[in-house]
């Protein structure tokens, strides 16, 4: 599997539907509420990594649901997605962890 | 379907198959939830806005590319653009070294080598330091390019930029823009480069070395070997476009004759940077240059374009020969077929 550091949009798309399955517009959602409104997904945006997970079998279709006379499809992690997002956890909280040690030495 | 949802799924129709099947429907239903909010005024007369449309436009350009999730014709779409890339950015780093090598040269910096007496100071204004930058940025580009970094888009727009600077106190000289025209086509390549890894094989620097040095080498083992006063058709020959002129023609027939089924993206990739290359040999040929040289520029240019009219042609058909179905994610476990989305 692609060993790469997760780019920040397709981080913060893993961990949105890292608790429950999730339509569009509620990982759009879950995404600025994780990012503190930092992030805003546009639609092309979101559907480029979706289209990257799936590819990637990070995520897949969890179900189908007609609203408003459309159908809606809800997406989950699959175990491959959720080793990935945790690999990338690890590797920020290493980093973290790595400058916060540098940041304790003041300076003489 | 309102009229609103009519407009969006038109944008949609600017995705590429076999994505827009896959995802326009439900792009279409995250959209009208993110934008209308049940607004029936704006349903009924609302409009996709400009950074809708780009945002789409982003992601159309990216799959037609060959994005992940895009079909095995946009992968090999991609893959044209990502080969005249490396070999537009290597020909035109081979370029830049020599401009940065010289400048060097002029103003007395080179290690254990005099600097030549040009009779008066030499020139360092505005001009000269961005044309500098944009020579040192293009070297830069080359070497992001081979490694596939994530740098190669804003600094193939920086170089582009920087390309166009230069360019704004030539106009009204069209002789001396046509081969700003052939510089700038690996530059839009790189920036529309997709996103992939470094180049794997390793004698690709032996073979890239090959290309930046083999005109150079050649050039100055003439230049020790030459005459006083050089016959027109061998100044023409030492031309560095003319020299890849002929590399590219070369280049061109020795892909065409592989076998059928290797062919597509090589073909097409020779086919771009030969038609590239035709501003800059044109603007070589306005007179005054000595008696042969523009006859030769001229032979090399007939030869390049039927090289770019052959390759296109061939490259063409072998792409759109290529199959629409979704190309297997690269480092996916196998390569079989796509997953299904239902899980």
């Amino acid at each position: 599997m692609d060993a790469r550091p997760l780019t920040e949009p397709t981080f913060l798309v893993l961990a949105a539907l890292a608790d429950r399955p999730r339509h569009g517009y509620g990982v759009i959602g879950e995404v600025a509420g994780l990012s503190g409104g930092r992030v805003e997904l546009r639609v092309g945006t979101l559907y480029g990594v979706l289209d990257r997970l799936v590819t990637g079998e990070r995520v897949e279709l969890d179900r189908e649901e007609v609203h408003s006379g459309r159908v809606r499809r809800y997406y989950r992690l699959t175990a491959a997605g959720r080793r990935a997002l945790e690999a990338e956890l690890a590797r920020q909280e290493a980093n973290a962890r790595a400058v916060r040690t540098r940041l304790a030495v003041r300076p003489a | 379907m309102s009229p609103l949802e009519e407009r969006y799924r038109r944008l949609l129709t600017w995705l590429p198959e076999p994505a827009r099947s896959r995802w326009a429907d439900d792009m279409t239903d995250t959209w009208l939830e993110a934008t209308t909010a049940d607004d029936p005024e704006f349903a009924e007369f609302g409009s996709p806005s400009a950074a809708d449309r780009l945002d789409v436009a982003r992601l159309a350009l990216r799959l037609r590319l060959g994005a992940p999730g895009a079909s095995v014709r946009a992968v090999a779409t991609g893959r044209t653009v990502r080969l005249v890339a490396l070999a537009g950015t290597a020909a035109l780093a081979s370029l830049a070294l020599v401009g940065l090598v010289s400048t060097a040269w002029l103003h007395g910096v080179l290690p254990a080598v005099d600097a030549p007496d040009v009779g008066g100071v030499v020139l360092w204004g505005p001009r000269e330091v961005l044309s500098t930058l944009v020579t040192a940025l293009t070297v830069a580009l080359w070497v992001c390019v081979a490694r596939g970094a994530p740098a190669t888009r804003p600094l193939a727009l920086a170089v582009l930029a920087g390309q166009v600077a230069e360019a704004v106190p030539q106009l009204g000289g069209p002789g001396s823009l046509l081969p700003r025209l052939t510089l700038a086509v690996p530059v839009v390549a790189a920036a529309l480069v997709p996103a992939g890894p470094p180049l794997r094989r390793p004698e690709w620097p032996v073979v890239l070395g090959l290309v930046v040095l083999g005109p150079w080498a050649v050039g100055l083992s003439a230049l020790a070997v030459l005459p006083e006063e050089p016959a027109g058709w061998l100044l023409a020959l030492l031309d560095p476009f003319v020299q890849f002129g002929i590399a590219t023609t070369v280049a061109g027939a020795v892909l065409l004759a592989r076998r059928a089924a290797a062919r597509g993206s090589g073909e097409l990739a020779v086919a771009v940077l030969a038609a590239a290359l035709l501003p800059a040999l044109a603007g070589r040929l306005p007179s005054g240059t000595p008696t042969g040289y523009a006859p030769t520029v001229l032979v090399v240019a007939v030869v390049v374009a039927v090289t770019a009219a052959v390759t296109g042609a061939v490259g063409l058909r072998s792409v759109r020969a290529l199959p629409l179905d979704p190309a297997p994610a690269p480092g996916a476990p196998d390569d079989g077929p796509r997953p299904p989305l239902i899980g």
